[in-house]
C-alpha cells in the first residue's frame, strides 16, 4: 500500500508537470506523426500493402517517439536535483522505477493513440473492427519498450553522449519485442488472433520489468 | 575521531571509520574517521575540493564508500528499505525541487513520498516560516535563488529529521533568512537532532558550531571543539582554522 501511494505520487507529479509544460507529449506525438507521414509518402502503399508493411512502419514510429519520451522523464528529475530527493526518500529504489515506468508508458501510449488516426488516414487501413485487440497489443508492447527503456535511460543519463548511447543500447535489446509487436499488429490487421506474439510480449514485459526493478538502484549510482 | 568526546558508547548519529571514496584515480575521501552525536552541530570546513560535499553524500547514502565502515543512526543509509533515510534531512547544491510545480505542490509531493500523516496546516505553516507564504501557489521556476534555497530548506525540515546534512545552507539567503535558519537549527539541535553542516560562511554558520572538522584533500586535517565559546570567539577560531586556504 505504501509502495502504491509512492508510485502514485511520483506518477501524478510527472503527469502534472507534463500538463504544465506539454513538452514530452507534444514532441513525442509530432515526431511520431512526422515519421508516419514521411513513411507513407516514401512507400505510398496501397490498402493491401499497408497491412503488410504498415505494422513495421507503425512500430518504427512508436519506437522513435518512445525514445524521446524516455529521455524527457528523467531529464525532468535531473533539472534541479529531483532524482537526489527521490533517492533519499524512505523507499525501495525499485519504486522509482515502477513510477517512471508507469509515466513513460502512459505518455508513450497517449502519443500512440494520437498517431493511430493518422496511420489510418495515410495507410488506408480500417482499424475500427479490431481496435480493442490492437490497443491491447500496443499497450503490452509499450510496457515492454518502456520497461527496458526506463532502465537504460537511467544507466545512460550520466554519460556525456546520452542522446546517442540510449538508442544504441535500447534498439538491439528490444528487437524481440519489435518483432513480436509487428507480427502481432499484422495478425490483428488481417483479422487473425495475435495469440503467440501477445504471449511473447507479455513474457518480455515480465522478464525485463522484473530485472529492471531489481537493478534500477544500481543504474542510478554515480 | 572526536577529540572531546568519549570514543565508546551508544548514541552516535554517524560513525565513520577509515572511509575512502575514489572517483577513478581521484581520492575524494581518503580514510576519514568521524563521529557525530545527538544534540550537536558539527561544522565541516575546508577549501574547495576538500571532500566536504562527497562526505555528506556518502553519509546520506547517495554515494557508496569505496572502502571503510559507516553507520548512520544505527543502520545503513543505503539499505533497510529506507528506514535510516527517513530520519535524514539532506540539502545539497541541487536543491531537489521541481521548477514547474508550485512551492506548496513541491512540499506536498515530498509529504506523500515520506508518508507523513495528512496535516493540511503543515505545508502552509512551513512556507510561512520560511517567508514563502504568499508565494505558495507560484511555480518555483519564477523564484529567485534565495527563495529556492528557502523552499529547499522547508523540504529538509518537512519530515523533522534526526540528522541534518546541510551543504552550504546559507547560500543565497539574506541576513534575515540566515538568522531564521540558524534559529531553527539551534532549536532542532536542542531537541536532540544532529547537524552536519558544510560551509564557507563562517559568519553565519560559525556561531552554530559545537565542533569543527577541517578537511583538506579528502582527510580530516584538524578538529577543534567550540564548546563554551561565544559566537564571536567561535567565528574567530574558525577563521584562524581556515587561514591559508588559498595560499
Amino acid at each position: 500500500m505504501n509502495a502504491l501511494t509512492r508510485i502514485g505520487a511520483i506518477f501524478a507529479k510527472d503527469v502534472l508537470v507534463e500538463l504544465r509544460t506539454r513538452q514530452a507529449l507534444l514532441s513525442m506525438t509530432i515526431f511520431s506523426l512526422l515519421t508516419v507521414l514521411l513513411l507513407a509518402f516514401a512507400f505510398e502503399p496501397a490498402a493491401e500493402e499497408s497491412v503488410l508493411i504498415g505494422p513495421g512502419l507503425l512500430w518504427i514510429a512508436f519506437a522513435f517517439c518512445g525514445t524521446i519520451g524516455l529521455e524527457h522523464t528523467l531529464s525532468l528529475e535531473r533539472e534541479m536535483g529531483g532524482m537526489e530527493a527521490l533517492l533519499l526518500a524512505p523507499m525501495d529504489r525499485g519504486i522509482i522505477y515502477l513510477a517512471k515506468l508507469a509515466a513513460n508508458t502512459f505518455f508513450m501510449f497517449l502519443a500512440e493513440l494520437l498517431t493511430l488516426p493518422f496511420f489510418v488516414l495515410f495507410f488506408n487501413v480500417n482499424i475500427l473492427p479490431v481496435l480493442p485487440d490492437l490497443l491491447l497489443l500496443n499497450l503490452v508492447g509499450t510496457i515492454g519498450f518502456c520497461s527496458v527503456g526506463t532502465l537504460l535511460v537511467a544507466l545512460t543519463s550520466q554519460t556525456r553522449l546520452k542522446g546517442v548511447i540510449l538508442p544504441v543500447l535500447l534498439f538491439p535489446v528490444i528487437v524481440p519485442l519489435l518483432l513480436a509487436a509487428v507480427e502481432g499488429t499484422g495478425a490483428i490487421l488481417r483479422g487473425e488472433p495475435a495469440g503467440t506474439p501477445l504471449r511473447i510480449l507479455v513474457a518480455f514485459d515480465v522478464i525485463f520489468a522484473t530485472t529492471a526493478f531489481l537493478t534500477f538502484g544500481y543504474a542510478l549510482e554515480e | 575521531m572526536s577529540a572531546d568526546r568519549e570514543p565508546e558508547g551508544p548514541g552516535r548519529t554517524v560513525e565513520m571509520r577509515r572511509v575512502r571514496r575514489r572517483f577513478g584515480f581521484f581520492r575524494a575521501l581518503d580514510g576519514i574517521d568521524l563521529d557525530a552525536f545527538p544534540g550537536e552541530t558539527l561544522l565541516l570546513l575546508g577549501p574547495n575540493g576538500a571532500g566536504k560535499t562527497t562526505l555528506l553524500r556518502v553519509i546520506a547514502g547517495l554515494l557508496p564508500a569505496t572502502d571503510g565502515t559507516l553507520t548512520v543512526l544505527g543502520g545503513s543509509p543505503r539499505g533497510d528499505g529506507g528506514g535510516v533515510r527517513r530520519r535524514i534531512g539532506f540539502l545539497s547544491h541541487n536543491l531537489a525541487l521541481y521548477p514547474d510545480l508550485t512551492a506548496a505542490e513541491n512540499l506536498r509531493f515530498f509529504e506523500r513520498l515520506y508518508r507523513l500523516t495528512r496535516d493540511r496546516a503543515r505545508v502552509p505553516s512551513l512556507l510561512e516560516e520560511v517567508g514563502l507564504g504568499r508565494w505558495a501557489d507560484q511555480p518555483v521556476r519564477v523564484f529567485s535563488r534565495g527563495m529556492k534555497q528557502r523552499l529547499a530548506l522547508a523540504r529538509v525540515f518537512l519530515h523533522e529529521p534526526d540528522l541534518f546534512l546541510l551543504d552550504e545552507p546559507f547560500t543565497g539567503l539574506d541576513q534575515e533568512s540566515a538568522g531564521a535558519l540558524a534559529e531553527r537549527l539551534h532549536r532542532r539541535r536542542d531537541q536532540g537532532a544532529s547537524v552536519l553542516l558544510a560551509t564557507h560562511r563562517l559568519d553565519a554558520a560559525g556561531p552554530l558550531g559545537d565542533r569543527a572538522l577541517y578537511l583538506r584533500q579528502g582527510r580530516v586535517n584538524r578538529e577543534i571543539s567550540l564548546g563554551g565559546l561565544g559566537a564571536d570567539e567561535k567565528v574567530a577560531r574558525l577563521r584562524g582554522l581556515s587561514e591559508g586556504d588559498h595560499r
